[in-house]
């Protein structure tokens, strides 16, 4: 029985769950499961309730309701915290980068920006894990906790269906464990520092739980967003695929967007599907989504507005601008160089780009 | 007899405060102690040993603290700070803010299943010197009176956000409201005033950049240390660099640090000599292999036992004495501290790696006493400690209220507990004699 | 082990690790299950801290719930905290001497900390000694005596005279004690108070004015303390004046003898003329004959050495305060203060010798291994900065030494039944925390008798002993230890009239009476048990400490 007002995973069921306006960020099974109140569950991307007896058994404390990205009353104070004024939200530079690193370029997704973020971070022990998002066997993207660099080579690259980053944070204590056991300098597992890398969605979730400053996203230490139009079903995505295309989920090597989209087979065989054939497959909530490039987080990383092998970086506030500092300043990520006569206008065309594709996503 | 009637109200619930109560208490005088923070004890709680006795603070400590809260004629108001008063010697009224603790104090059992539950963290612990985060439901150490929870407002997500409650719906003894409200709280017929807020801390006013406090990971203050020493403290008294969790093999302890200055302070703050060899003393109990370095202008150790307790130090505990004055502090590429110093007996710049280095930061005037002065009327010297002169030491400029301890002058445990019972003499002339 | 399981006796066991001085070094789980099994232990628990709130309401709930009439708490030391856990004992009904106090930390963990193995063992051992005793023990009462509500102070310095105006004021009546004809101690010396430069004797005036008009307070000078008798709130105290005996009845006694001065003979060459201590040159300077222009000062005269090994706290300050006034009245004085650490603490000291250093007044550090030479006009002093010697004239020196303890401290000492420390100061009962209080009940301490100190801390002290003090007689009665010695009725008939007890008595606690038997004045026993011990019919029992008892806890140990 929880104190009176605050709407609870029921309200959530009904205004969220139930109307296909949930993302499947796994935020709200990541915040109970870490209380050990054992009462909500991840079932084919649909949080639910274990059983009858667990409804019985919520707390009713809200946290599940209000942390989830889709629910209106912690926006406004989030937005507050995060300096948002508009639809790409506080800018301190945008600019475009690709990385030095040669291995990283031959995996990674247009300029391997991310891939070199995470990379430095564990290099200058910034960081003790990162969230990432890999490829099982069947193409289907798996969020995962990485311990060091050499982790990275699988999480290159984009994922075209959902991947429930924050799912993995139900775990923290065992991951705590595990990481606490190798590093003698951490006492408190308070002190340890992930990195993480999500969709706008699920950084908004994230950004709100450090809003409340609870855990588990307490050791959350850098929020890398990435850019995004929308997002596919994995079964639906997969079953279109498989129709035109006739490759096999476990056969695919590769697949990129570039006007349409294009799946690479491991005998390198390319096949080309058109952007329209795959509607249906288009998560719901990305309908309603008015977040382009993720504008809760500490840096934006996407490929929209870049040329040809970089990245579009955005950095927000004092921590995101000091890491994209310091990487430059190492020399692991290097800047496009803008033509002479393109320097002034530069920035104001990109970011007329940016407001423009966010526009075309809200219209959809 | 004569006539007790008359109360007495003491500001400030540290040891001296506290000495100060029981004394007052003790004659059969009324009492109503208050204290800002949530708990009693104040830095003393927070220390692992003392010198010279290097007995075990809060074991000395706790013994009074109980006594304080079970006496019948003393009344403990905590997270309560002092309004307004009115009046003269031997009548004051007294306003008191008593803040939300969001904790009925009478229920409480101090079970901690509150703490638990709430999701929230990162709250800093200021009892574990910042070191250590916790929930927004707390109590600061185990053995803190009033044994009794606190809900932070700040960081409460109920409080700020209107959601969770989980701590008030599973408190077995139904002991959270999170529907309290600050109260005001009025003390009538209140014959003294003993002003005891302690001292504040250096390194809360100034980064002590120059030294790498708060830059470089094994560059830690006294305090810090202390907690990182003590049993009840972060690392549960098993010392290791903050950097990468090694043992410290090679430890440096700077005084003068702040203090003695042009710079920063002028004035000595007085034990920094004695507790740095205290603090060398303990972590060489705790490794017998510790080699310990203490810079030092000049040893000022002239209280009982304090000059056989750094011969001590030199003849059992591996402690090498430095006449020097400090310059900076560097680091090399595994965080270990270099310290470039003069060296006072040769005239050489000097330098030294280190494991870890411990700066005993200069103690300065309480957190609010601006505020406090202002409120009961009473002077403040050049250096921001309450006004006394040397011949009346625990009179402030107005009659009737008095201090003691480090709220005057930087000083240690005996001479506090010491002024405090002095304190508590000339409180009872006025109102047991009228 | 042959289990005598007595009648009713159900014991609680609470094992503490007291943070880490003993949870650190032995498993205080593994030894509370232990006690668990010894006979009649129905209940153990271990604690973090015992001693804190949340640990005494656990020893109150086991005590409510399991019905407990005995408890052992293993933990620290009953120095410091026996009187808490009894009276712990005592809020939940349980007569506080039911109480057993086990040291597992002084006596253990700490003597031990590189045996881990046999320190846990140890303390099981212990454990089971004061269960088996617990066991034994019987409920006692406190004796509870009239407290006078008077108050005498030995020494009318500073301290003594602060003290005694202080309690005056609170309304007691009062008997201010000076062995020379005035009152004043070494502020008659004194020539000006450091730092504010005020004259000694306006203080002096002030607080003989004061003194001298307090209705409550009765002022003996040219008198001395001849005999003490008797206990706190009750003291028959013999005062000499003159040849004129004085009785006073007493409740508390306050000393404050101050300390003397060191001549330091053989010493720098001193000769009291123009070699002389800082002392003899406040009179100097009272009388205005100091016309020297190169004055030289040496600190830490005869301390901070082997034969002294304490910092006298005062010299530093007082050595400036003289510089400057020396310095204030001929500017074309060369001073020269020769410090091994200058000793100028907190705020107004420090600045103090800033003052002294803007003033001109040149500081040489020098070390104990070398030490400046004397010479006749010149002082020939190694200096490290320039790694030579270097000889200053002068025509003045000065030499700043320690206060030292008064010759009579040890009989005053022995009079009131309280040590001396090694330098032959008074020894308080706790250096922190009871700095005021002697060990032995209603009497305190306070000023140079206890340790060196300036006028500041020595009135501030003087206060602090008044404060104390005051506790005591505040209340018309006192509670006193029941656990004392005692000749009882059934054994008269074993006591073979040898006072051998009377004798070895401390504390002239037993005498024989009108009939011819042996009285032991219960509330003069400390229970110190030397008469019982010695007592060769072993007619005389030792409350809490029974034959009976104490071989319980032998037995336990052998296994019996």
């Amino acid at each position: 029985m929880g104190l009176a007002d605050i709407k609870t995973f029921e309200n959530l069921q009904k205004d969220v769950i139930s109307v296909n306006r949930c993302c499947a960020c796994g935020a709200c099974i990541a915040y109970c499961e870490n209380q050990a109140f054992n009462v909500i569950e991840m079932d084919n991307y649909t949080p639910k309730f274990k059983s009858d007896k667990s409804v019985e058994n919520c707390k009713e404390c809200g946290y599940c309701y209000y942390i989830c990205p889709q629910t209106e009353p912690l926006l406004d104070r989030l937005k507050e915290a995060h300096l948002v004024k508009d639809e790409l939200g506080n800018i301190i530079d945008i600019f475009a980068a690709k990385t030095t690193n040669a291995k990283i370029q031959e995996v990674g997704q247009d300029g391997g920006i991310v891939s070199t973020i995470l990379t430095y971070l564990f290099d200058t022990n910034n960081i003790d894990a990162a969230i990432v998002s890999e490829y099982d066997d069947n193409f289907k993207p798996i969020p995962k906790i990485i311990y060091s660099k050499d982790e990275l080579a699988k999480s290159a690259g984009t994922r075209y269906s959902i991947s429930s980053n924050i799912l993995p944070l139900k775990d923290l204590t065992q991951v705590a464990e595990e990481i606490i056991s190798h590093k003698k300098r951490i006492y408190d597992s308070d002190q340890l520092r992930i990195a993480f890398v999500g969709t706008p969605c699920q950084c908004r979730a994230i950004s709100k739980m450090k809003l409340l400053h609870i855990k588990p996203a307490h050791v959350i230490s850098v929020i890398i967003g990435l850019f995004c139009f929308e997002n596919f079903d994995y079964n639906k995505l997969i079953e279109i695929l498989k129709s035109k295309t006739q490759i096999n989920p476990s056969n695919i090597k590769k697949t990129n967007i570039k006007k349409n989209f294009f799946v690479t087979s491991k005998e390198d065989t390319v096949k080309e599907v058109s952007i329209k054939d795959l509607d249906e497959a288009v998560r719901n909530h990305c309908h309603e989504c008015d977040e382009f490039v993720g504008r809760f987080s500490d840096l934006s990383i996407g490929a929209s507005g870049a040329p040809t092998g970089y990245s579009m970086i955005l950095t927000r506030n004092e921590k995101g601008h000091s890491l994209i500092d310091s990487l430059l300043a190492t020399g692991y990520i290097e800047r496009y160089i803008i033509p002479a006569d393109q320097i002034s206008e530069w920035q104001p065309k990109k970011i007329n780009w940016l407001k423009k594709m966010t526009s075309l996503k809200v219209k959809k | 007899m004569v006539d007790n009637s008359k109360s007495a109200l003491i500001i400030g619930a540290g040891i001296a405060g506290i000495q100060a109560a029981l004394d007052l208490g003790d004659m059969g005088i009324k009492v109503h102690l208050i204290e800002k923070s949530p708990v009693i004890g104040g830095k003393m709680a927070q220390l692992d040993k003392t010198f010279p006795t290097l007995d075990c603070s809060i074991c000395i400590l706790a013994p009074k603290l109980s006594e304080c809260y079970r006496h019948p004629n003393i009344s403990l108001y905590t997270l309560s700070e002092v309004q307004k008063i009115e009046g003269i010697s031997g009548d004051f009224t007294v306003e008191v803010l008593k803040r939300a603790r969001y904790v009925k104090e009478d229920v409480c059992t101090n079970c901690g299943d509150c703490a638990t539950i709430c999701p929230v963290r990162g709250v800093p612990n200021y009892f574990d010197a910042n070191l250590k985060n916790m929930a927004a439901v707390y109590i600061p150490f185990p053995a803190a009176v009033p044994p009794v929870y606190i809900v932070d407002k700040n960081s409460c997500v109920y409080l700020n956000y209107g959601i969770c409650g989980l701590c008030a719906t599973n408190c077995g003894a139904e002991a959270i409201d999170l529907t309290q409200k600050d109260e005001i709280l009025e003390f009538e017929n209140v014959g003294c005033i003993i002003v005891a807020p302690g001292y504040g801390l250096m390194e809360d006013v100034n980064p002590l950049t120059k030294y790498g406090y708060k830059k470089y990971r094994n560059v830690v203050t006294s305090l810090e240390f202390e907690r990182l020493i003590c049993a009840s403290g972060p690392l549960d008294g098993h010392l290791r660099r903050l950097s990468d969790g090694e043992d410290p093999k090679k430890i440096a302890f700077l005084q003068c640090i702040g203090s003695r200055s042009d710079r920063d302070q002028k004035y000595c703050s007085s034990i920094c000599c004695m507790y740095c060899t205290k603090a060398a003393m303990i972590a060489y109990e705790h490794n017998n292999d510790l080699e310990s370095y203490a810079f030092y202008i000049d040893m000022r150790a002239g209280g009982k036992g304090f000059q056989s307790f750094l011969h001590r130090g030199e003849d059992e505990y591996n402690i090498k004495y430095i006449k020097s004055k400090v310059s900076h502090i560097d680091i090399d590429e595994d965080e270990s501290p270099i310290i470039t110093y003069e060296d006072l007996d040769t005239s050489e710049i000097k330098q030294i790696k280190v494991d870890l280095a411990v700066l005993a930061t200069c103690i300065i005037p309480s957190e609010g006493i601006d505020k406090l002065a202002d409120v009961l009327g009473i002077e403040l010297n050049k250096y921001n400690f309450i006004k006394t002169d040397p011949f009346f030491p625990v009179e402030t400029s107005v009659e009737g209220i008095f201090t003691c301890g480090c709220a005057r002058e930087p000083m240690d445990i005996p001479r506090s507990v010491a002024e405090a019972s002095g304190a508590a003499a000339k409180a009872a002339e006025v109102i047991k004699g009228g | 082990m042959s289990e005598k399981i007595e009648e009713d006796v159900r014991i609680g066991v609470f094992v503490c690790s007291c943070g880490s001085n003993i949870g650190g070094l032995i498993d205080v789980k593994e030894v509370a299950e232990y006690a668990k099994n010894l006979p009649n232990v129905v209940f153990t628990e271990d604690n973090l801290y015992t001693c804190s709130e949340t640990g005494l309401t656990q020893i109150k709930n086991g005590i409510k719930e399991h019905n407990l009439n005995r408890v052992v708490v293993a933990s620290c030391t009953p120095r410091t905290h026996e009187p808490l856990f009894r009276d712990c004992v005592k809020a939940e009904g349980l007569n506080e001497y039911l109480f057993q106090f086990v040291n597992i930390r002084d006596q253990c963990t700490w003597v031990h900390m590189k045996h881990p193995k046999e320190a846990l063992e140890k303390a099981k051992e212990v454990i089971r000694m004061g269960v088996a005793k617990a066991a034994k023990l019987e409920a006692l009462e406190n004796i509870v005596v009239d407290a006078t509500p008077t108050a005498m102070v030995i020494g009318g310095g500073v301290a003594g005279m602060t003290a005694a105006l202080s309690l005056a004021n609170q309304g007691f009546e009062t008997h201010l004690v000076e062995k020379a004809n005035e009152l004043g101690g070494k502020l008659n010396i004194i020539n000006k108070l450091f730092p504010t430069s005020q004259d000694a004797s306006e203080l002096l005036a002030s607080l003989k004015k004061r003194v001298e008009s307090n209705p409550n307070l009765t002022v003996y000078t040219s008198a001395k303390v001849k005999n003490i008798e008797g206990f706190v709130g009750n003291f028959e105290i013999e005062v000499d004046q003159k040849d004129k005996n004085i009785d006073l009845t007493i409740g508390v006694i306050v000393v404050a003898v101050g300390a003397s001065l060191l001549t330091p003979t053989g010493k720098f060459g001193y000769d009291g003329n123009i070699r002389i201590t800082q002392y003899e040159l406040e009179d100097k300077l009272r009388n205005n004959e100091v016309n020297a222009k190169d004055i030289v000062m040496i600190q830490c005269v005869g301390a901070r050495n082997d034969e002294r090994v304490y910092c006298s706290n005062v010299c530093c300050m007082t050595a400036l305060k003289n510089a400057l006034i020396i310095k204030e009245k001929n500017p074309e004085a060369n001073i020269t203060i020769l410090f091994r650490d200058l000793y100028t603490p907190g705020t107004y000291y420090e600045e103090y010798y800033r003052r002294a250093r803007e003033a001109g007044i040149v500081f040489m550090s020098y070390k104990l291994e070398k030490e400046p030479i004397v010479e006749e006009n010149t002082i020939k002093v190694f200096n490290e900065y320039i790694g030579e010697e270097i000889s200053i004239s002068y025509d003045l020196l000065v030499l700043s030494t320690p206060l030292i303890a008064n010759d009579d401290n040890k009989e005053l000492a022995q009079m009131l039944k309280v040590p001396l420390e090694e330098n032959k100061f008074f020894l308080e009962a706790h250096v922190k925390l009871r700095p005021m209080d002697f060990a032995t009940d209603g009497i305190f301490i306070c000023g140079a008798a206890k340790w060196p100190v300036d006028i500041t801390e020595s009135i501030t002290q003087g206060y602090a002993a008044s404060a104390r003090a005051s506790t005591i007689i505040s209340h018309d009665t006192i509670e006193v230890e029941g656990a004392t010695s005692f000749l009882p009725e059934y054994n008269k008939s074993l006591c073979t009239g040898c006072e051998i007890c009377i004798t070895v008595c401390p504390y002239k606690a037993i005498s024989k009476n009108e009939n011819d038997e042996i009285e032991i004045t219960q509330v003069l026993c400390k229970g110190c048990g030397v008469c019982g011990a010695t007592c060769t019919s072993h007619a005389i029992i030792i409350r809490h400490f029974t034959d009976e008892q104490i071989l319980s806890e032998i037995y336990a140990f052998g296994g019996i």
